[in-house]
C-alpha cells in the first residue's frame, strides 16, 4: 500500500474517513518516502484539518512570543489553570455552537484547529485575534481581571477568525464596526448557549466580569443599552451610541470600531428580543446567512439590507421575522429602503 | 525630551494617553527612557508598523518624541512592533499608564 495511494487522497482520508482508517492514513503519509514533509509538519497540517473539534492551549508564560508552551490538547484534563481551563471551555461552547446550530466546522469550515493563548505578556488588559489564533492577557488585577473570565470574549475572538474567513469585513469605519459587532453578536449568542437562556434572560452584555470590584461598570459593552456599561473616574464613560444620530466620526481605533459597533449591536438586541426565543436559532440564523451576503466594504446600510434579504430567504418575504428586522433598524435610525 | 503616548483600540476600546517631560522624572527613569530611545535609534524608526490582514483587537500604540533632535511619531501594534519598541511600550505603559 505504501506509496500507492497519492498523499492527497491519504489527506482526503484522514478528513473524511472514519477513526480507524484515519489512524492508518495517518500512519500511511507518516512513512511515506515519498511525502517530502517532517513528521512534525504533517502531524501539525492534519491536526489543522479535522471533522472534530480540535482544541490547543499555550501557555505565554507572561511574555508575547506567540504561541508558547502547549499546555491541553483536544481531550486532555483540566490543567489547574484557570484561564487555561477557560480557553479550553470557551473554544468549545464556540465551536458547538458553530457546528450545531449553524453546520460550521471551525472558524474556517474545514476544522482548523482552534488554537488559544493564556497569559500573554505582563498585566495585559485585552484579548484579541492575531488572524491565527486567539490571545488572552491576565489583565493588570486593578481594572480589568483576565480576559478568559468572560465567555462572551472567547466566542467574540473566535467569530473575528469566523469573518475573516467570510465576509471578510475590513477592519476600518463602518466594515470595521460590523466586524466588531459580528463578534460581540455570536460573542453574545455563545454565552446564552451556554447558559441555555432565552432573550429576555440574556444579561445582552460583553465582557460582564472583567472589570476588578474597584471600577464602577457592569461590563464593557451593553448591547442593551449601548454607552451604560461603565462610567468611573479611573476610565471614564462607556463611549459606545445606540443610533444613528449619535455615530462617532472618530479616527481612533481604526474609525470608532469599538465605538460605533453599539449601533448595530443595539439593532440586533432589538430584532432578537422582538423575535423572541433562543437568540442563536432564528435571530442568530439571520446574522450567520447575512455572513455570505456582505463585502468587504458594506457598511450599516448594506448590512441592514442584507439581515433584511436573510431573513427573507430564511423566512420569507413579509414574515414576522422579516418585519422584526426592518423595525429592529428602524429603531437605531437605519432605513431599509425595501 | 518630550514623550507623549497613547493606546486605543483593543477589545475594550478604552483609550489610555499620558505625556511625560523626562526632565521631571527622577534620574534613574530619565536615563532609562533616553537610552531606550537611542539604542532603537526612535528618530530614524519608520512611522508605522501594520499588522497583517485578519487580526482584530490589537491595542494600537502611537508614540510621539519631541527633543532637540526634532519630533517624531511612531504607530504600532501588539503583534507588529520590534522588540526594542516592546521593551519601551512596556515601560511607559507601567511607568505612565498605570501610575
Amino acid at each position: 500500500m505504501l506509496g500507492i495511494v497519492p498523499p492527497h487522497l491519504l489527506r482526503e482520508i484522514v478528513n473524511r474517513g472514519d477513526p480507524g482508517l484515519k489512524k492508518w492514513a495517518i500512519n500511511t503519509i507518516t512513512l511515506s518516502e515519498q511525502v517530502r514533509m517532517t513528521r512534525q509538519t504533517f502531524v501539525d497540517t492534519v491536526i489543522s484539518v479535522s471533522e472534530q473539534k480540535e482544541r490547543r492551549i499555550y501557555d505565554a508564560k507572561n511574555k508575547s512570543t506567540l504561541p508558547g508552551v502547549l499546555v491541553r490538547v483536544e481531550g486532555g484534563a483540566p490543567v489547574n489553570d484557570p484561564a487555561a481551563d477557560e480557553a479550553y471551555d470557551g473554544a468549545g461552547w464556540t465551536y458547538d455552537l458553530y457546528k450545531n446550530i449553524y453546520g460550521r466546522n471551525s472558524v474556517d469550515d474545514k476544522g482548523l484547529t482552534l488554537d488559544s493563548t493564556v497569559h500573554f505578556s505582563e498585566k495585559y488588559d485585552n484579548a484579541f485575534w492575531n488572524g491565527n489564533q486567539m490571545v488572552y492577557g491576565d489583565g493588570d488585577g486593578k481594572i480589568f481581571n483576565r480576559f478568559t473570565k468572560a465567555i462572551d470574549v472567547i466566542g467574540h475572538e473566535l467569530t473575528h477568525g469566523v469573518t475573516q474567513y467570510t465576509a471578510k469585513l475590513e477592519y476600518q469605519d463602518q466594515s470595521g464596526a460590523l466586524n466588531e459587532h459580528i463578534s460581540d453578536v455570536f460573542g453574545s449568542i455563545v454565552k446564552q448557549y451556554s447558559l441555555k437562556q432565552n432573550v429576555m434572560q440574556a444579561d445582552w452584555l460583553i465582557g460582564q466580569g472583567l472589570f476588578t470590584p474597584k471600577i464602577h461598570g457592569v461590563a464593557l459593552r451593553s448591547m442593551k443599552a449601548p454607552g451604560t456599561a461603565y462610567d468611573d473616574p479611573l476610565i471614564g464613560k462607556d463611549p459606545q451610541p445606540g443610533t444613528m444620530q449619535d455615530y462617532n466620526d472618530t479616527t481612533e481605533d481604526n474609525g470608532g470600531v469599538h465605538i460605533n459597533s453599539g449601533i448595530p449591536n443595539h439593532a440586533f438586541y432589538l430584532i432578537a428580543t422582538s423575535i423572541g426565543g433562543y437568540s442563536w436559532e432564528k435571530s442568530g440564523m439571520i446574522w450567520y446567512k447575512t455572513l455570505g451576503l456582505l463585502e468587504k466594504n458594506s457598511d450599516f446600510e448594506d448590512m441592514a439590507a442584507s439581515t433584511f434579504e436573510a431573513a427573507g430567504d430564511l423566512f420569507g418575504n413579509n414574515s414576522q421575522e422579516q418585519e422584526s428586522v426592518r423595525k429592529g433598524w428602524n429603531g437605531v435610525g437605519i432605513t431599509i429602503k425595501k | 525630551m518630550k514623550i507623549y503616548f497613547e493606546r486605543t483600540g483593543g477589545f475594550a476600546g478604552i483609550r489610555a494617553s499620558a505625556s511625560v517631560d523626562t526632565d521631571t522624572l527622577p534620574q534613574d527613569e530619565s536615563a532609562q527612557l533616553h537610552n531606550m530611545c537611542n539604542n532603537m535609534n526612535f528618530f530614524k524608526m519608520p512611522s508605522r508598523y501594520t499588522p497583517k490582514n485578519g487580526a482584530a483587537d490589537l491595542f494600537h500604540y502611537k508614540i510621539t518624541i519631541e527633543s532637540k533632535d526634532g519630533k517624531h511619531t511612531v504607530e504600532t501594534t501588539d503583534v507588529s512592533m520590534t522588540p526594542e519598541l516592546e521593551i519601551f511600550i512596556n515601560f511607559l505603559s507601567e511607568k505612565v499608564l498605570h501610575k
